[in-house]
């Protein structure tokens, strides 16, 4: 009787990231992402490659072992990336901005929620723009989520993914709260466990489409 | 009497010399946190190209 094939990690994650739709971009290409485009589907969205985004994954979590948790910044002003945010604060101890970016949290130091970070992570530089434009005037350096119409001005590394998904965005932050722990060294085999996409992803408020049509 | 000169740091994509007063930002190589790069306000501002000289990884 043959062995069974079973698939490695890393295409079974693979898989889970084209399931999440982490690989889809948007219709427009910028200049500044092809790059790290594949190819373009017949109904005209571009693709992009899921091994690359696997490994600009690792290299963004990599890099955020170097500062310690209370020197990193997540913004996210998306609404699909809130609840990723808080969730994957939680776990790693990083500073969250979920929502509304208040203006001047980078660069006025008279105010109570002035912060000093020494990397930021933003999770669409456009819709994050406060975030972006704070981080060149303190000189932070800046880790965006770019999808393959994002401008990359002042940004100084790019994960290329999907920032617009209801799957995509908790996906993302997942994999980097697993990637950063396990480089931080703080990473227990209960703790991985532990740790579902689904916690990350946005749940519906129930009544909530009640109260709005009232 | 001793001359003292001041080396300014580089550019790492453009290569031109950084002075104090220019917006720019450094940090460690993302892929092999060895070599500190430099990168000036201009080539943030129109995400120029950036190779790490000792791992040779590709940014932004």
């Amino acid at each position: 009787m043959e062995a069974k094939d079973y698939l490695s990690p890393d295409v079974e994650l693979q898989e889970l990231l084209v399931k999440s739709g982490v690989h889809l971009g948007a219709k427009i290409k910028v200049a500044h992402m092809e790059r790290f485009i594949y190819r373009m589907r017949p109904d005209g969205v571009y693709l992009f490659e899921a091994k690359k985004i696997l490994e600009r994954l690792n290299i963004a979590a990599r890099f955020m072992a170097l500062f310690e948790p209370q020197k990193i910044l997540v913004v996210s002003t998306h609404v699909y990336g809130i609840r990723a945010v808080q969730r994957f604060c939680e776990v790693t101890g990083c500073i969250p901005v979920a929502g509304k970016i208040p203006a001047g949290i980078l660069t006025n130091r008279t105010l109570k929620y002035y912060v000093e970070p020494e990397v930021v992570l933003v999770s669409d530089p456009r819709y994050d723009l406060q975030a972006v434009v704070e981080a060149s005037i303190a000189r932070k350096p800046v880790i965006a989520m770019c999808s393959t119409d994002n401008v990359c001005d002042d940004i100084d590394l790019i994960i290329p993914m999907n920032n617009r998904g209801r799957t995509s965005l908790p996906f993302a932050f997942w994999y980097l709260a697993r990637r950063y722990l396990i480089e931080r060294g703080e990473a227990t085999p209960e703790l991985l466990s532990s740790l579902t996409i689904e916690q990350f992803t946005a749940q519906p408020v129930p009544g909530e489409e009640y109260q709005q049509i009232i | 009497m001793a001359v003292k000169t001041i080396v300014f740091p580089r550019c790492t994509s453009c290569n031109r010399p950084i002075t104090p007063d220019m917006k720019a930002v450094h940090f460690t190589c993302p892929n092999c946190a060895k070599v500190t790069i430099w990168r000036c306000r201009i080539c943030r501002e129109l995400a120029r190209l950036y190779t790490c000289p000792a791992c040779g990884f590709e940014g932004p």
